[in-house]
């Protein structure tokens, strides 16, 4: 044989091109399909909120409440519970835009597994945006609510039944786009 | 703060592993031998950052970081800690992390143990194994980071995929990694000898037992996850030419090929093109099995990552490291100088030769089996996927030949003179199949595809031993003094024997599983007796258990022979609430003869439960069968260093 280039010797990269356009062809309508956007879907939507047998705790005030957090003021009026923790950063990035929520509807915070001091001082560094806060020292009550991790936001409607919930840091458009006009019809 | 030192270690390493290309391709033509010491010096620097930050992940998991997206959605804080640690590589970030650990190990080993070929040969196979692993460290840096952090704090993890909590598959991805990612190596040498433009006896005597251990590892990988599929999936089988299986068994054709026809390279120079193809083939349908993967092109068990936009990343990847190997040896595989071959149809090469044609062909059929459905998908968008009948129809008889000449290969010499008692060895490996293939049929009447099957597994037996016998007779050693023959059976290619009495070995399981299982599928009650084959199956009953991450439904069953109880079957359905997913633990009687299958299916009290019994005579020979294969590849390896060391 002679040292020739032969287009016998393009033949495995021809294959691998047309392997290549093919795979592509199909990556593109891949990437064009609609697509299932997952959300993570309470089981409690629709339910009434589980009891909640945590102490409020004021953490500004002279004196210790020793009483259970409890939502009956709220009764006949759509609110807000948020589960948070001093520990966790995109708590503090929230925490503006609960302060926005607080001044529409009451927001009512738990503070998981989170020490006394600990919270306090968040509280003071990152500003208060709770009508009242309960504490979660066990994880218990988090438990009940099925909450995946902090923070996580819950909407109540009138009839105390949960009809929204947002894992992870209230963002503003979530706020703007899907907060706000749930808080509007109800 | 800790898995941000193993996410700077990646970003080190990405960046300094494109500097260490330019430093190659700056001093590719204008040599010195120090850059070949240089780039000896980062492949180790490389090796040591993957192989920290691979540790901070691990330890990550290990502490059960939740803060980590990739910890929180696999791993759990109650999961034993070998699945925490299993758990790294069960994911597709971690796995890639693993992927790229592997290749800068072999990098590194590579310039350690072949310190001693041409110096630009060695930086230009060190230089090409940079590229691929700057191309999947940026992969992995910019679509799937392992260390990004989480927006939600979980209280606990996900927990891994319950199915992927098995001893068997622990061990799966880095045996399968080792086998895809060490054929790299053969890759860059080819790719390295197209570079220089040279090649010599020497270069496949380098190459060789890369191309050995890539083999075994692959082997074992493969090996597992056909076993794990077995008992874990349920689903009665052993191989079910799904896609993915398909993607790992194609690199492993085309290795075995290349570990065949590399021995006549280092004989004599022939063949040289063919092998520089091969080897740049065999690194590439590697790639081809991680694009498949990890993209979600075809959907099967293992799609556990597809997102299309990780898919043109990798379709980019292939293209440089496909596309560009095969442009340069379009150009430039013909400036080899070769020996002339001189084809004496009776002689070892030709019979590799033939060999390695069979082989690249089933490579060609499983590769149009596995792509139809994609190009078929891509021109009229239907889905249809390709099962057994197609494989059953073009796989096995083009394989059949190749076991056939497996048995006379080996008896034959290389090149043109051939010893004067091959026709001896001939008549006796004749005779002796003849009368194997008469106690197959006394012992089990069965078809006629049944009967090849089985005679091919005892051909290729009897092939090996008149090898053996014939060494020791023309060694002049008696037969009664089994010290010495022992001593020399070790000396001769024992490796070589090892793996095709494992290919027998496997066969046999083949044929057992094959043509000789029983199969019943029933509903049955509690208390029920019924027969399936020659035994009878009584449920007797059915329970609630515990698991320690999982509630389990067993079922207990009694296995009789002739009204007598001989064994207890106890079938599981396992329920993982954490991961909210359901297995099934199939029951398996496993003896050397044969397995007894038992899977519990749906039902209650009223209607019954739904239950599939399988006799699977031979099976466990299937995956004894593959590690033979593994353990000859080993051995070659270690018998070949045992021989340099006495040349030298």
């Amino acid at each position: 044989m002679k040292n020739n280039f032969t287009i016998l010797k393009t033949l495995p990269f021809a294959l691998f091109l047309i392997i290549f356009f093919v795979s592509a062809l199909v990556l593109y309508q891949l990437k064009n399909a609609p697509k299932n956007i997952k959300s993570i879907k309470s089981q409690l939507i629709g339910k009434n909120i589980p009891e909640i047998l945590i102490p409020e705790v004021n953490y500004f005030g002279s004196s210790n409440q020793k009483q259970n957090l409890n939502f009956k003021e709220y009764e006949n009026q759509i609110f807000a519970v948020n589960f948070f923790a001093s520990w966790c950063a995109p708590c503090r990035i929230e925490a503006p835009i609960l302060e926005e929520l607080n001044k529409i509807i009451p927001v009512v915070g738990v503070a998981y597994k989170d020490k006394f001091m600990d919270t306090k001082k968040f509280l003071n560094d990152f500003g208060n945006p709770y009508k009242k806060i309960g504490i979660d020292n066990y994880g218990k009550v988090a438990i009940e609510w099925g909450v995946y991790g902090v923070p996580e936001t819950f909407l109540i409607n009138k009839k105390g039944k949960i009809i929204y919930r947002h894992a992870g840091p209230l963002l503003y458009n979530i706020f703007k786009f899907e907060v706000l006009p749930l808080v509007q019809e109800n | 703060m800790i898995p941000e030192i193993g996410h700077i270690f990646l970003i080190i390493t990405f960046v300094a592993s494109i500097m260490q290309i330019l430093f190659w391709i700056y001093n590719i033509n204008s040599f010195h031998g120090f850059t070949v010491n240089i780039l000896k010096k980062s492949a180790l620097i490389n090796f040591s950052l993957i192989l920290s930050s691979f540790f901070i992940l691990t330890y990550s998991f290990i502490i059960s970081d939740f803060s980590l997206l990739l910890v929180s959605n696999n791993s759990h804080s109650l999961k034993p800690l070998i699945y925490k640690i299993s758990g790294v590589w069960g994911n597709h970030e971690g796995s890639l992390l693993l992927w790229v650990l592997i290749l800068s190990a072999f990098t590194f080993l590579v310039s350690k143990k072949n310190s001693n070929i041409n110096p630009k040969l060695l930086s230009s196979i060190i230089g090409v194994q940079t590229i691929i692993l700057s191309l999947f460290l940026a992969f992995i840096l910019f679509t799937s980071n392992p260390f990004e952090r989480v927006e939600i704090l979980p209280l606990d993890g996900r927990g891994l995929n319950p199915l992927l909590q098995d001893p068997g598959l622990a061990l799966h991805p880095p045996m399968l990694y080792i086998g895809y990612v060490g054929l790299s190596v053969a890759f860059s040498f080819a790719v390295g000898a197209l570079i220089i433009g040279e090649i010599n006896r020497e270069w496949a005597q380098q190459m060789m037992p890369w191309i050995t251990i890539a083999w075994s590892a692959l082997t074992i990988g493969i090996a597992l996850g056909s076993w794990w599929a077995y008992y874990e999936l349920g689903w009665g089988g052993w191989w079910f030419w799904d896609p993915v299986e398909n993607a790992s068994f194609m690199p492993w054709l085309i290795a075995t090929a290349l570990l065949h026809s590399v021995r006549v390279l280092e004989k004599k120079l022939v063949l040289v093109n063919w092998i520089i193809l091969l080897s740049i083939l065999a690194f590439s349908f590697s790639l081809l099995g991680t694009f498949i993967v990890r993209s979600g092109l075809l959907t099967s068990v293992h799609a556990f990552a597809s997102d299309p936009s990780r898919g043109v990343f990798i379709l980019i990847i292939l293209a440089i490291a496909i596309g560009g190997p095969l442009i340069l040896y379009a150009f430039k595989s013909s400036s080899f100088k070769e020996q002339k071959m001189q084809f004496n149809i009776l002689s070892k090469e030709s019979a590799i030769l033939i060999n390695n044609l069979f082989l690249t062909t089933a490579t060609a059929t499983v590769l149009i089996g596995t792509l139809y459905p994609l190009f078929l998908d891509a021109f009229n968008g239907n889905k249809i996927s390709i099962g057994p009948a197609y494989y059953n129809a073009t796989f096995a008889p083009i394989m059949a030949p190749v076991v056939f000449l497996m048995a006379i290969a080996p008896l034959l010499n290389w090149g043109q003179h051939q010893q004067k008692n091959l026709s001896k060895k001939f008549i006796f490996l004749i005779i002796t199949t003849f009368i194997g293939m008469i106690c197959l049929y006394i012992i089990e009447q069965s078809s006629l595809f049944a009967l090849i099957c089985g005679s091919l597994s005892i051909w290729l037996f009897s092939g090996v031993i008149t090898d053996i016998i014939a060494k020791i007779k023309e060694a002049k050693i008696k037969f009664n003094k089994l010290s010495q023959v022992f001593f020399f059976i070790s000396k001769i290619n024992l490796g070589i024997h090892i793996a095709h009495i494992g290919v027998a070995v496997f066969l046999a399981g083949v044929t057992g599983e094959q043509f000789y299982k029983t199969e019943y599928n029933g509903r049955k009650h509690i208390g029920d007796i019924f027969d399936v084959g020659e035994k009878s199956l009584e449920f007797k009953k059915i329970e609630m258990l515990d698991g320690p991450n999982y509630k389990s439904q067993t079922a207990t069953f009694n296995l009789l022979n002739d009204g007598k109880v001989i064994n207890v079957l106890k079938p599981e359905k396992r329920f993982y609430p954490t991961e909210q997913s359901q297995t099934t633990e199939a029951a398996i009687l496993s003896d050397f003869l044969g397995d007894t299958y038992l899977v519990l299916g749906d039902g209650n009290k009223e209607i019954g439960w739904s239950i599939r019994v399988y006799f699977n005579p031979l099976i466990s020979w299937i995956w004894g069968g593959a590690c033979l294969m593994a353990l000859g590849g080993l051995v070659s390896i270690l018998q070949n260093r045992k021989y340099r060391k006495i040349i030298k």
